[in-house]
């Protein structure tokens, strides 16, 4: 006798994300957890280690190149936050016009973010290049002099955010975009026919609808920010003296550079903790302002 | 009939060929390969590594060479899984990180088997092969800095392109002259985020009598003493005294190869580039003198073999070291100087069209300087961007320090590295 399937639990939600919570629980939690295990450890990368407790957050603490590269990291953060989140909305609300060549626009707004981040990195190299390269030879046009985009230690991060947002604001874009899509046509008409200018229109009923994609917005941009490792890896390496120095890239170095796993994953470790402090901020103070 | 006993003989001869193939690849093995190379020396390996296979059918080669960082990632990663390579090529200074951890094989049996032996190479580069008295590499090859002079630059000036750089005077005064600032034209190309500016005063910190870079027992700073500042400071003279270089310079081989300095320096590895590029007549000489005895930095590629349980493919592995060794002159070609003497004093090498350029490097072989071949080394050494002493000259060179507190603050944070 064939059994049947009950279909009324088969019909819960919850079976339907089995899928996902087995792979999350196995290539996202396990790891995590793994790593905060690890981050115990004096651990050499070929397993040789012992127990040392928290000996290595001792050690981050006195640490001065992770402080720099927590500095760095929020000094990023701080720079591509704020442009990525206002500059996707305004770019948004500039393609969803009824202009002529939309798609094109929006297929070329959201082109770099398919690229892949060596070919990024790589392609700003060249064109931050002081002597050699374009941006500095179209400024020349108006009598700037040269700048040392990624040789000096003052303006080697505004480069690596000049990169980053030429490669990541296109998807921040789309976000909005969609979520402008959502916007119920009947209040921008209702708000027409009160005769509310572009302007209060836009404060009053376009962004107060897009409250649910802006915060999604905000809380990812704040998490790919505070991971940034590809642009700084191929464009600087983390000079020129430390001042491109990230929390990735350190961890990067302390682990694969120096084999010293355990430190690594120390580093790792707080840095999770600092982006699901930031996250649940984010999260508490936007969930108000959305409810 | 005819017809019939032609196509049995046929389809034997078949059956027996493919047979033949099976029972062939059953004999082969595999073996790993694994190296850094990405630039022409990598088609220079290639080839070696195709030859070796032409000459030994028992044996496949899977050749695999990427970035350096990326290749000891992939190393440490499958180390101690059948995925990891069975031959691994290295600096010499990065001997010491793997060694120490247990994951290189000793070599001296085994370079005694095969005839390679001390003799047979410049012995500074035999010596980089060890690590606390223990042999774990074979020198490939071996490479010190060089200086790469553009001909007409130099001729445009009135000045002897064959000049020999063995005083600080002739080196000084050849720099004024070819430095023609409103021209935008420098005489050497110095850089301010390559790893090659540590190279330099490395090379000119050993120039002074005594100077050091860490004290005898290899666990304590001494660069900041009196000659490495002097070094440190010969090179800040050279931007902001005689202005003889370009400021916050980014990518020195291109300021030479577009004529915007005269004078680069480089190691040989940069030859097959240059001779590639047209009108462009390029005349070598060594690491200038500007101290009392010459030295120079130099880095050397050595072979090594991880340690592992298989013993046929040791075997295949070592074959394959023992060929890539004595057969180095495409490697030479490739611009490496190949440390087997036996190699380059052949004929085969001699006659190579870029010799009187290799000539160069090999005539400093008496001198070079490896750097600390201690753990650390991958902590402070040049190859590290965040190395302490890397980033102290970064900052003396960028007019943020003056080099004894540069100096000073990086030795304290060496010295930190050992008190770990």
């Amino acid at each position: 006798m064939k059994k049947r399937i009950n279909l009324n639990v088969m019909e819960s939600p919850l079976w339907f994300l089995l899928p996902y919570f087995f792979l999350f629980s196995v290539f996202k939690l396990g790891p995590i957890i793994a790593n905060f295990v690890v981050s115990g450890y004096d651990l050499d990368i070929v397993g040789k280690g012992s127990f040392i407790g928290f000996k290595n957050y001792v050690t981050l603490l006195k640490d001065r190149l992770f402080w720099v590269a927590l500095k760095n990291t929020l000094y990023y953060l701080s720079l591509v936050g704020p442009v990525n989140v206002v500059g996707g909305l305004f770019l948004a609300l500039l393609l969803n016009q009824h202009i002529k060549g939309r798609t094109v626009a929006r297929t070329a707004v959201f082109m770099p973010y398919v690229i892949m981040v060596t070919v990024v990195g790589v392609l700003w190299r060249w064109i931050l290049e002081s002597r050699y390269g374009i941006l500095n030879y179209y400024l020349g046009f108006f009598g700037i002099k040269p700048i040392p985009w990624l040789t000096s230690p003052s303006t080697a991060m505004i480069g690596i955010f000049i990169a980053s947002v030429w490669w990541t604001i296109g998807y921040n874009t789309v976000i909005f975009l969609a979520g402008l899509q959502d916007v119920p046509r009947e209040l921008i008409e209702a708000s027409q026919i009160d005769g509310a200018s572009p302007l209060r229109r836009l404060i009053s009923v376009i962004l107060p609808c897009l409250r649910p994609t802006t915060f999604f917005v905000v809380l990812t941009t704040i998490i790919y920010s505070l991971q940034v490792f590809g642009q700084v890896y191929t464009m600087t390496g983390g000079g020129p003296r430390y001042a491109t120095l990230t929390v990735v890239q350190y961890l990067y170095v302390v682990g694969f550079r120096l084999f010293k796993l355990g430190y690594s994953a120390t580093i790792s470790a707080v840095l999770f903790a600092v982006i699901l402090v930031m996250s649940l901020g984010v999260l508490k103070f936007l969930r108000q302002t959305v409810d | 009939m005819k017809t019939g006993i032609g196509r049995l003989i046929g389809s034997g001869l078949v059956v027996f060929l493919l047979l033949l193939g099976v029972a062939s690849a059953a004999d082969q093995i595999t073996i790993r390969f694994w190296g850094g190379w990405t630039g022409p020396d990598k088609f220079g390996m290639e080839k070696i590594v195709s030859n070796f296979m032409e000459e030994n059918p028992d044996v496949k080669v899977e050749f695999f060479t990427a970035p350096w960082t990326e290749v000891f990632t992939k190393f440490s990663t499958t180390f101690g899984t059948p995925a990891g390579p069975d031959l691994l090529a290295m600096h010499v200074s990065d001997i010491a990180q793997f060694a120490s951890r247990g994951m290189l094989m000793r070599v001296e049996e085994i370079a005694k088997q095969n005839n390679l032996l001390a003799e047979d190479f410049p012995p500074m580069v035999w010596q980089g092969q060890f690590y606390e008295n223990k042999q774990y590499g074979i020198p490939l090859d071996y490479h010190p800095l060089a200086v790469y002079k553009n001909v007409a630059m130099f001729r445009s000036v009135g000045v002897d392109p064959g000049v020999a750089f063995d005083s600080r005077e002739t080196f000084l005064d050849v720099l004024q002259k070819l430095t023609q600032p409103e021209k935008q034209q420098y005489a050497l190309a110095i850089g301010i985020n390559h790893p090659h500016t540590m190279r330099y005063w490395y090379g000119w910190l050993f120039q002074q009598e005594g100077g050091q870079f860490l004290n005898e027992e290899q666990n304590r700073a001494a660069f900041n003493s009196e000659q490495g500042v002097a070094a440190l400071q010969f090179i800040y003279d050279l931007l902001y005294t005689y202005k003889v270089a370009p400021l916050h310079e980014s990518d020195i081989d291109k300021d030479f190869l577009t004529g915007r300095v005269a004078m680069v320096i480089e190691g040989p590895w940069w030859i097959p580039g240059v001779r590639e590029q047209e009108n462009l007549e390029v005349l070598l000489a060594p690491f200038p003198k500007v101290f009392d005895k010459p030295a120079v930095w130099a880095g050397s590629h050595t072979l090594t073999l991880p340690k592992q349980a298989n013993q046929q493919r040791i075997a295949a592995a070592v074959k394959l070291l023992s060929y890539v060794v004595n057969h180095s002159v495409e490697w030479g070609n490739a611009g490496q100087i190949p440390a087997s003497l036996r190699v380059i004093q052949s004929e085969a090498y001699k006659s190579l069209p870029d010799y009187k350029h290799f000539k160069v490097f090999i005539d400093q072989a008496d001198y070079i300087h490896f750097e600390p071949l201690i753990v650390q080394n991958a902590s402070f050494g040049s190859d590290n961007q965040m190395s302490p002493v890397l980033n102290a000259i970064f900052s003396v060179l960028l007019g943020e320090k003056s080099a004894k507190e540069a100096l000073d603050q990086a030795a304290e944070e060496v010295n930190a590295l050992f008190m770990e």
